[in-house]
């Protein structure tokens, strides 16, 4: 049980997910925590509280068989993030095997384990719950958890383990990279696709309504190697959760696209360029232009069309000789660059056009969850957040 | 590879990323120094940067260099920089210590006593003390080049994510304090050695038992300056100190440049003031290398002070007394 003295133990705790959850436990529960870090110098904010600090990484088996020996709960959020197909096979599956062999030696009484909704593939429609169908080939993120949530679930069921699983969708809040800070950062700089005019469902919760989750996960006694999905219960379009962001940012550039043309303009994204093309991108820094202008074969005529003809004429002719477009001008005069658009890969774009909704009434009947924030609400709060953090 | 024919014997204590990354090296460049001990408790660490820069000796404890050399820097996790230092004074060891100074002004009272009686120098690392940018603050806001100095605003943070070898600053029973305590020092001396003495102080952090991420403090100097400080590990903060004057404002950049801007009311204008030396140009490890060529300097004419110890105790006190009235910085996240 979640509730005060209770001894925690918390793998992936300088994450997004896994900072708030340290925060509920110790602010709202006043439990022992203990964390597994692996690289110090993400504990600013962990260490506002007095947590226990065992140095290590999931492979770590030393400091896993430290961590469960003296906890009652695990919270596993750890997880390989990027590296080679066997380094996700090795930390999200092999590792993960271990670790709840370790945890039930050493006594450990509920582990709840996070995974992702990316293990239900993309599906055009239609409603995802626990029931539907995984699939495989997302990129080994997403391969290597289902692989991981299916070693939970089998381990839970064959040696009576009350070890479960959580499968957050879209979380965003304060701190959150991929939802909320890459899009604060990304979209002042970029053109913005909206795959169908934004018309896709965006599974969207806010980060405390995930800890939530996990807690009443760890909370639900005699359930073992079960899967829940956590979201918010509004139906949310991608266009209403990135305007939220543009609000914030006031505005953002956004491009209506078709799924097909956003496909398209993808493949257009990978052809090989001409050469013309990637002299025009080369040349898009302004410092190697200045560079390749003071170099004496280039510098020579241009300073003498510079200085002989009138300005407007020496300009055009510079621009003749030199110059194929506007972005590679070797005047100095400012040009308005237009920003990149941002790409989305084939299955980000198949993502977006989904409009397939998650049901939580498993989590809700089985668990009481509840979220407690619409997203109006939580983007409230990610919005007081950012203007703290100066990110806006 | 150091040079053996060196002047002071010199020992670093701790291995740590500002050893590795400023101290040995610059030592080891330093003609001042022939560096002939490493000391870290993690002794495989001590070998290793050992090996790495051809240092002869290297042990996990401290007491073994004691007799055996001239000098010794000590970077250790805050709450050690007193146990070490007191010993080392007083076998006759001249000591420059990181910042900040210790933990409790106590303790720097007790350092600067003991090396007092022992005749070594103490030296505190406020390295920013021979950075031109903040000589040259330092002699605008004296002169008054805007007329009266009314109030400032400061702030200094990044999202922290340094290399560190340990988990040390980080854990209060290791560190004795969080952001404060540890990018604190650097500019609250800067106010400090600015304006004077402070009288009324009011501290806000967010820490929960553990050390704070974030600190706000409100200072009111003795000569009536008043204004407030934000140091920050979770968020990128201005880095800047501004400083509102009688006639304009001051801005003096914290570590990102050298100007100082002076923005004068009415007028459209603006300038910039610039002071560079030979270190400039070479981010903070140059003024690093700047800081032992002082304490060397200092050591062997004991004429080239940049800074007293008493000065450095003097930022310890007032980190001690915002500790002493802590207010809960109440953030929602």
């Amino acid at each position: 049980m979640v509730k005060k003295g209770a001894k925690v133990f918390v793998t992936g705790a300088t994450g997004f997910i896994g900072s708030r959850l340290v925060k509920t436990l110790f602010q709202q529960y006043d439990c022992e925590v203990t964390v597994l870090v692996r690289d110090f110098s993400k504990l600013s904010s962990l260490s506002r509280y007095p947590v226990n600090i065992i140095a290590g990484g999931l492979d770590d088996e030393n400091a896993l068989t430290e961590g469960a020996k003296n906890a009652d709960i695990v919270f596993n959020l750890g997880s390989a993030m990027d590296g080679s197909t066997e380094y996700f096979k090795h930390i999200n599956v092999a590792s993960l095997g271990r670790f709840l062999e370790i945890s039930k030696q050493n006594g450990v009484q509920k582990f709840v384990h996070t995974s992702t909704i990316s293990v239900y593939g993309c599906p055009e429609s239609g409603i995802i719950n626990e029931n539907r169908k995984r699939q495989y080939g997302n990129g080994d993120y997403a391969d290597t958890k289902l692989d991981g949530e299916k070693l939970v679930v089998d381990f839970a069921k064959q040696n009576d383990f009350q070890a479960n699983v959580i499968q957050p969708t879209i979380v965003y809040g304060p701190f959150g990279g991929c939802w909320t800070v890459a899009r604060l950062l990304g979209f002042p700089r970029s053109r913005v696709i909206l795959v169908n005019g934004g018309d896709g469902i965006c599974s969207a919760i806010y980060v405390d309504d995930v800890v939530n989750g996990m807690i009443a996960l760890a909370n639900k006694d005699t359930i073992c190697g079960e899967c829940f999905l956590v979201s918010g219960e509004e139906k949310v379009t991608w266009k209403e959760f990135f305007g939220y962001y543009s609000e914030m940012l006031g505005g953002t550039e956004f491009i209506e696209m078709s799924k097909e043309e956003a496909l398209e303009y993808y493949q257009n994204t990978q052809r090989v360029p001409s050469t013309i093309a990637q002299l025009k991108d080369l040349f898009r820094d302004q410092e190697l232009r200045h560079k390749i202008r003071d170099l004496p074969p280039v510098k020579i005529p241009y300073q003498f069309l510079k200085k002989c003809l009138p300005r407007k004429l020496s300009d055009s002719v510079i621009g003749q000789v030199v110059d194929h477009s506007e972005a590679f001008s070797v005047t100095d005069q400012p040009q308005e660059v237009e920003k990149p658009i941002w790409t989305l890969i084939p299955e980000e774009v198949s993502f977006y056009a989904s409009k397939a909704e998650v049901s939580v009434v498993k989590a809700k009947n089985t668990l009481g969850y509840t979220p407690k924030y619409n997203l109006k609400e939580g983007m409230e709060k990610t919005f007081k957040w950012a203007s703290w953090a100066r990110i806006l | 590879m150091c040079d053996k024919n060196k002047a002071l014997k010199l020992a670093i204590i701790g291995c740590g990323a500002i050893s590795a990354n400023a101290h040995i090296p610059n030592a080891c460049k330093s003609p001042l120094f022939d560096v002939v001990y490493l000391v870290d408790k993690n002794l495989e660490l001590a070998n290793s940067q050992a090996s790495y820069f051809d240092i002869p000796n290297a042990v996990d404890d401290f007491q073994e260099i004691i007799g055996k050399v001239d000098a010794a820097i000590v970077a250790v996790p805050h709450k050690l920089h007193y146990d070490l230092t007191i010993p080392l004074l007083k076998s006759g060891i001249h000591v420059l210590v990181e910042k900040p100074m210790a933990i409790s002004f106590n303790e720097c009272q007790e350092m600067i006593e003991v090396a007092k009686e022992n005749k070594v120098l103490l030296e505190v690392g406020h390295f920013r003390r021979i950075q031109p940018v903040f000589q040259l603050a330092k002699k605008i806001i004296s002169e008054q080049w805007l007329g009266k100095i009314e109030s400032f605003t400061a702030e200094e943070g990044v999202v922290f994510s340094s290399p560190v070898a340990s988990a040390a600053m980080f854990k209060k029973e290791q560190s004795g304090g969080g952001v404060l305590l540890d990018t604190g020092p650097h500019l609250l001396e800067n106010l400090l050695w600015w304006f004077g003495d402070y009288g009324n102080l009011q501290y806000w952090d967010d820490a929960c038992e553990g050390v704070e991420a974030d600190c706000k403090l409100e200072l009111t100097f003795d000569g009536g300056v008043t204004g407030s400080v934000n140091f920050s590990r979770l968020r990128n903060l201005k880095n800047q100190v501004n400083v509102k004057c009688e006639k304009g404002s001051i801005e003096i950049p914290i570590g990102w440049s050298e100007d100082i801007i002076l923005k004068y009311d009415n007028a459209d204008y603006e300038t910039k003031v610039s002071a560079t030396n030979e270190y400039t140009g070479q981010g903070n490890l140059g003024y690093l290398y700047n800081e032992l060529e002082f304490f060397a300097s200092t050591v062997l004419s004991s004429d080239a002070y940049f800074m007293k110890a008493e000065e450095a105790a003097k930022t310890v006190r007032l980190i001690e007394q915002c500790y002493a009235n802590r207010q809960n910085l109440d953030l929602e996240w």
